[in-house]
This record gives C-alpha cells, structure tokens and sequence, in this order.
C-alpha cells in the first residue's frame, strides 16, 4: 500500500479540534454537539496514518463493514457536509467539479467527485456506492470516478420496492460486498469484531429511536442543531463506542428535560417539521429560527432512521441482512429509491405525530426527486394535517444559490405572516 | 405515400393513423417509458406497445404544477402531453426505475392521469447473473398482471412469436443503419431517426413491412456526397428528428447514434436459447447500456467506440437534457477516453423543447469548425 495524501484530512482534523477547543472554552454546553463531525476525521486521520487501505463510499451505506475490517471509510459526502460549514465551504470543490460535470448534479456528489480530481485526499483503493439509493446524482459519480481513476469498485443494486423480497436481494448484493472488501484487502472479515461493531451500532440505534420518540414531547426536550448533528453522526460513526456514548447522551439530556417538563428553549413558540433537507453550509440558521422565532425543529426528514437495532447478532447471515435492511430503510435512500406513497406517508406522520405547527420545505436544488414530490407532499399535508408548508429552493451545501440570509427572509415572511 | 414519408408522419405526432385503427379494432395500446421494458410481452398479450414521448409539446404549465424546473424537461413534457389528454387512447402505461425523474412521473402519472391499467417494474442496475434472475422474475410478475388485467392467456408460443418479430424489427433496423455507414450514406440522420422513432408508435408486424419497403426503396437513391463531417449523436432521450435536422442544417451528416430512441433501441436481437423469460431478461439487461447501469459505465465508451470506428465518426456530439445526472455524470469519463483517442467531442446542454435552436447551431457550427471540415 502506497502512501496516501492526508494533508487536508489532518488539515480539517486540526480544524476540528481547535475548533471544539474554542467551544469548549466559550460555550462548554454547546461542545458535544461538535463532537461527531471531529471524531469522524480524527478516526479517519488515525487510520490514514496507519497506512489502513481506504474506501471512499456513499454514506447512506452506514460504516459498520468498514470499521470491522481495518479499511479507513472515507465518505465524501458526510465530509463535504462538515467541511461545507467552515468559512472557506466548498466553493472551490464545486468550481473544479463544475468544470467536468453539469453543474446540476448534487453538490455533495459534485464535491465527492471533485474531492477525488483535486489530489487533496487520500486516493481510494476502493469505491463503494448504491445504486439509484437515493438519486441518480449519487448513482453515477462513484462509477465514473471508479473508471476515471482506474480504482475496482462495488456496487450495491436497489430494488425498487421495500418487501422481503427485496430485502434478500439486497442482502445477497451485502454479502458479495464482503467478498470484495476480502479480496481487495487481503483479509478475512473477523467475525467476532464485525458482532463488536454490530453491538456497538444497535446500541447506539436503540437511543436514536428513544431520542426520536422523546421529540415528540411538548416542548420539544431536543435541538435544531443538535438534531440536524445527530442526522449526520450515524452515517460517519455507526459501529464506533463513541456513538453510543454521544447519542446515549443526546437521550438522557434529552429525558431529563422531559422529566423537569422543559424544553430545549426557553419558550416553545413553534413547532417545525423540517420535511426535506436542512442548511448544513449555515446551521445558525436553524438557531436564528430558535432565537428570533421561539421556532424548534422537532424532526427532520434526514433524522427518521426507523430500522430496530439487529435482533439476532449469532450469525454472519443475520448481521448482513440487518445491516442491508438499515441501508435500505436509510432515510433519504428508502424516501427516493422506491415509490413516493413512503414518503408521503411518513412526512404526514412527522407533521401529525410530532405536532408540528407548520413544516418546511428546505428544497435543496440536488434533490430532484424532492422536487417532483413537492406538490403531492403539500397537498397531502394540507389534507391530511393541516399546516400550512413554506417552499423555497437553497442549495444544502453551496450558499451561492441562496445565502443564509436570503434564506432567513424567506422564514421570516412566512413565520410573519402565520403567526 | 413511400414508405419512408409514411414513417415520417408516424414519427411527427403522438396519435397517429396506425393508432386509430388499432383502437378502431377494440384492441388495447399500452404506453411504455423505457427501452429497457421488453415490448415482446405486451406483444405476445395482444397489446400494442407504444412507447411514450413527447414530440409536440412547447410549454409545460400544467406539469410545471407537480415538477419543478429541476426536472427533466422531457418528463416534464410527456407529463403535459398526458394531462392535456393526448394520450388518451392508452389502456395502460409500464413504467421503471429508469432514472428519479421517471420514479416520480410515474407516481403523478398515476395520481393525476389514472390509466386504467398501470405496472412498473424494477429494472437491477447490474447484469451478473443475480440480476438477470431478478429481472427474469419481475418479468414473469409483469406477464401474470397483464393476464389478469387484460384477461388473456400469454403462452410461450406467443412469446416466442413476438420474439421473433421484434427480432425481425432490430435485423431489418440494422440494415437501416449500415445503409449509413457507407462513404455516400443512403440517408440523412433525420430520416434514419425518423424511421426509429416510428419503430415505437407502430405495431411491430405493420412496422415490418413498412421497414422492407423503405430498404427497397432506399437501396435505390444516389448516396449523399456532399456532406461534411459524419458526426455520432449520444447522450439524453431524443424522441424528435427535427433535433437531429437541426445539427445536420449546420453542414454535417449524422450516420450512427447511441440513443435510446436509437441504436441502442435494437442493436443486439434477443437470442432464444432457453427459458424466454430468461432470454428477455438477459438480452435486455446486456444491450448496449445506459449509465442507469451503475456498475457497467465503462460500457457507454465500449460502445461509443465501435460506433466511431464502424460509422467512420468525424466527431461526436453529446447532449444532455439539464438536470439528466445520469448522462451529465458521464461526461466526465466519455470526455476523458475519447480525448485519448483523438475523438473530438462535443458536449451539449439543452432543454427537450427544441426552442433553443439557434445556440445549439452556434454551438454545432463552431464544433465543426474546430474539427476542421466544416
């Protein structure tokens, strides 16, 4: 194995911890809600300077495998999202991108494809992606950049359809998956480990959906940010201890509050359900929203992980068909991939069970099934909920196509005109 | 009428004669939205497949309701098209996991249009022999729907019959084709686009003997000699020949494709050997690829280059319909092999409405400049 380039993720890496430094030092109750995105690239740094071969993959494809088999997991995505916060964002990712692919594609695929083109971070000897799960964006710029580079790739096929059927299927493609990381790496999976890290990522699972269920309180006992963290954290971290002990955290302040019949701000005004994408360039956005407004998200679409934790972790068969089942049922993934019935059901669930006063639509330009599902998602919530729904496009990464403060104005006319 | 003006009516509407005495005869048309949807299944049902576009539209505002600009302007047009009713005569619509924008359709399609009988299959993105057994299977659950639904009997005889016509279909296109890769092509690329497109809004056994007749008539005219450059078209949907008219009124000759309202439509036959259902199945998985096919991009380029070394290819024009990821993303590599092979290319952005002529002239004009016979 060659040595690869780590000089931007030990940049970044040092980035985080200075920044949870100053957090931490200013704003010592705000630190945790920094910690996944730095202990994301300070296990990545760990592993590139242990020369561990690296897998760049689509992160609906949760890490668990990767952690099992001493492959360093590099998901341009989950880190384009973090990096696309710093000041400098990830403008000149996206200029490179632009100057060989339309500039329609998905801005975090763009940054994915362009993070490979740049030389800035380490070459994959691996490319791993999903098939149409949940966008075309997604599909096609880990095959095109596998041919370009000349690096193997795997693909995992989608069915269309959430049926057993389909589950097997995909469970088959899993199991392939094994075969060639062991090829690729040389190694057999360890199967005691891959149960280590399984437990790890159940246990972890299980207080995501306690977290979930204590969202629907009133007040709401979680924050924007922190939840719009929590999205993130199991698509990096899954099958990590730190993960069970962040979101075990994340659950029991969030139960304390309950328990004291507080929320996570001082007066709940509003509850938001936020029903597409969320600001990720700019999360002050949702803060300004909590400030200004009284207004708190009390689910994201992105949040909704619905899968139970694996039951039965004794064999190799049962740990790979939990985990395809998890991929499959990934939000995002299981809202584009399949028929739009999911995701009409489940955002007017979000809506009604979680008594959201108004939803939002942050429609991110990338998402064009999003888009294609907006108007039947409005009039579904207004049937069937009755709330109204604010509509503007952004881009969730790139503040070229709307600042936050143009997108500040567009909350603020329509909190003014429904409160 | 010749047959090649014949063709060329059919291919300039959406209903079209072959349509009304179909429907006059009481038997049903089913609209499809892919190529990879096998018509030898509707066909073996008694059914008139007919493979949805939308040629004619101009303004999309009653689509423009349920799709936002973001979306494919040729989904968005078969979207018009069919809440406007001018698709009114289908008894049912097929459709897949082609690419997002055609997922959604079909579920506002469905919606809004209700067709009285709809279907969509799951299409894998791979070809290895798991997805060759999943599609065989999802085939197999497509036929038994039809059966139920338009209360016939599909048998293996009738299988293998529509097998063997649509067979005839892609041997006789072929030959449409090589007329084309000759020094002096016996037709334009509008006309050969023409004769593909009509290939879909036609019934295959009429469309046939419509075919022969072109081939004998055309196997009669002077060779075109004074043409420019032989250019290659690939990339987005193409359901309009006029688009094609538009490139070649620049001073070139447009003699191969790799389209899906083109060679790619028919350029490998569907072989026999086996369970059919497997052999659809396979056969249609295994033909020249779209990049909906994750796993087999390096494919397209496989593909591009035999055409540009069969068709003779000055130079290679690909257009992409804004927002198509799919084609968008492959550009990275098509640019990259074909600048290793001195292939010079072209990459286009347009919308499906064919209002922005002039750039894509400008555009054309300046390409064959550069390539140096223009």
């Amino acid at each position: 194995m060659t040595q690869k380039n780590i000089r931007e993720i030990e940049n970044v890496h040092n980035s985080m911890q200075g920044l949870l430094k100053h957090v931490g030092s200013k704003y010592p109750e705000r630190k945790w809600m920094y910690e996944p995105a730095a202990k994301y690239f300070e296990l990545l740094y760990e592993d590139l300077v242990q020369n561990k071969p690296v897998a760049w993959y689509f992160f609906l494809l949760t890490p668990e495998l990767f952690r099992a088999m001493d492959i360093a997991p590099f998901s341009g995505e989950y880190a384009g999202s973090v990096i696309s916060s710093f000041p400098e964002g990830i403008i000149k990712y996206m200029e490179l991108a632009e100057q060989h692919v339309p500039d329609s594609l998905c801005a975090i695929n763009k940054y994915t494809l362009a993070a490979a083109l740049s030389g800035d971070f380490p070459y994959p000897d691996m490319l791993i992606h999903i098939a149409a799960h949940p966008c075309d964006s997604a599909s096609i710029v880990y095959p095109v950049l596998a041919e370009y580079l000349g690096v193997p790739q795997f693909c995992l096929d989608t069915p269309y359809l959430d049926d057993e059927k389909s589950h097997r299927y995909f469970a088959s493609q899993f199991s392939k998956l094994i075969s060639f990381l062991e090829e690729q790496t040389n190694q057999k999976l360890d199967f005691d480990r891959l149960r280590q890290v399984v437990e790890y990522s159940n246990q972890a699972q299980e207080y995501v959906l306690k977290a979930n269920e204590l969202r629907k309180e009133v007040p709401c006992p979680i924050s924007s940010r922190s939840s719009a963290t929590a999205a993130g954290a199991i698509l990096g971290l899954a099958g990590t201890p730190f993960l069970v002990d962040w979101y075990k955290k994340q659950y029991e302040m969030a139960l304390e509050r309950v328990q004291r019949n507080e929320g996570a701000l001082p007066e709940e005004k509003l509850r938001v359900a936020m029903i597409w994408s969320s600001t990720f360039f700019d999360l002050g956005v949702l803060e300004w929203m909590e400030r200004e407004y009284g207004a708190v998200v009390v689910m994201d679409l992105l949040n909704l992980w619905i899968n139970e934790p694996i039951e039965d972790t004794s064999s190799l068969s049962k740990i790979v068909h939990g985990l395809a089942s998890k991929t499959l049922k990934a939000p995002m993934g299981r809202h584009g991939r399949g028929p739009v019935d999911t995701l009409l059901e489940e955002v007017v669930g979000i809506c009604r069970d979680y008594k959201a006063d108004v939803a939002i639509f942050a429609g991110h330009v990338g998402c064009k099934y999003g888009w294609a599902s907006a108007k039947l998602l409005k009039d579904a919530i207004k049937e069937e909920v009755g709330i109204p729904t604010l509509f503007f496009d952004f881009d969730a990464y790139d503040p070229r196509v709307a600042s936050s403060e143009t997108i500040k104005a567009k909350i603020e006319q329509f909190f003014d005109t429904y409160l | 009428m010749t047959s090649l003006e014949e063709l060329s009516e059919i291919s300039k509407t959406i209903a079209n004669p072959a349509v009304d005495k179909w429907k006059a005869q009481g038997k049903p048309i089913v609209g499809f939205f892919c190529s990879y949807i096998p018509e030898e299944i509707l066909h073996a049902a008694g059914i008139f497949p007919y493979r949805i576009k939308a040629k004619g539209c101009t303004n999309t505002p009653a689509a423009d309701a349920f799709l936002a600009p973001v979306n494919c302007s040729f989904v968005r047009s078969c979207l018009e098209l069919a809440l406007e009713g001018s698709y009114g005569f289908l008894d049912g619509v097929v459709s897949m996991n082609s690419c997002e924008h055609i997922r959604r359709l079909y579920d506002i399609w469905k919606r809004k249009v209700k067709t009285p009988y709809s279907h969509f299959l799951c299409v894998p993105h791979k070809t290895d022999e798991e997805a060759v057994n999943w599609y065989r299977d999802e085939l197999a659950i497509f036929k038994a729907g039809l059966e139920k639904a338009f209360g016939v009997s599909i048998t293996e005889e009738s299988i293998r019959n529509s097998i063997a016509v649509h067979n005839e279909t892609r041997d006789l296109l072929r030959k449409v084709y090589e007329l084309r890769q000759r020094e002096t092509p016996l037709l334009t690329g509008k006309e050969a686009h023409e004769i593909v497109v009509a290939a879909m809004a036609t019934p295959k056994e009429d469309y046939n003997r419509l075919l022969k007749g072109l081939l004998e008539e055309v196997g009669k005219r002077e060779g075109i000699s004074a043409h420019g450059p032989r250019l290659m078209v690939m990339g987005s949907v193409i359901d309009d020949p006029d688009y094609i008219g538009i490139i070649e009124d620049m001073g070139c000759l447009v003699v191969t494709d790799a389209l899906c309202f083109g060679s790619r439509y028919f350029w490998e036959p569907v072989k026999t050997n086996g369970d059919l259902m497997e052999c659809l199945a396979r056969s249609y998985l295994k033909r020249p690829v779209c990049p909906r096919m994750s796993e087999d991009i390096g494919q397209i380029v496989t593909y591009t280059k035999e055409m540009v070394e069969k068709f003779n290819i000055d130079g290679v024009i690909m257009e992409r319909i804004r927002c198509c990821d799919l084609w968008g993303g492959t550009t990275l590599i098509l640019q990259k092999r074909l600048d290793e092979r001195n292939i010079p290319l072209l990459v286009v952005d347009r919308e499906y409405m064919t209002s922005g002529a002039g750039q894509m002239s400008t555009r054309v004009g300046a390409f064959l400049e550069m390539i140096g016979r223009g």
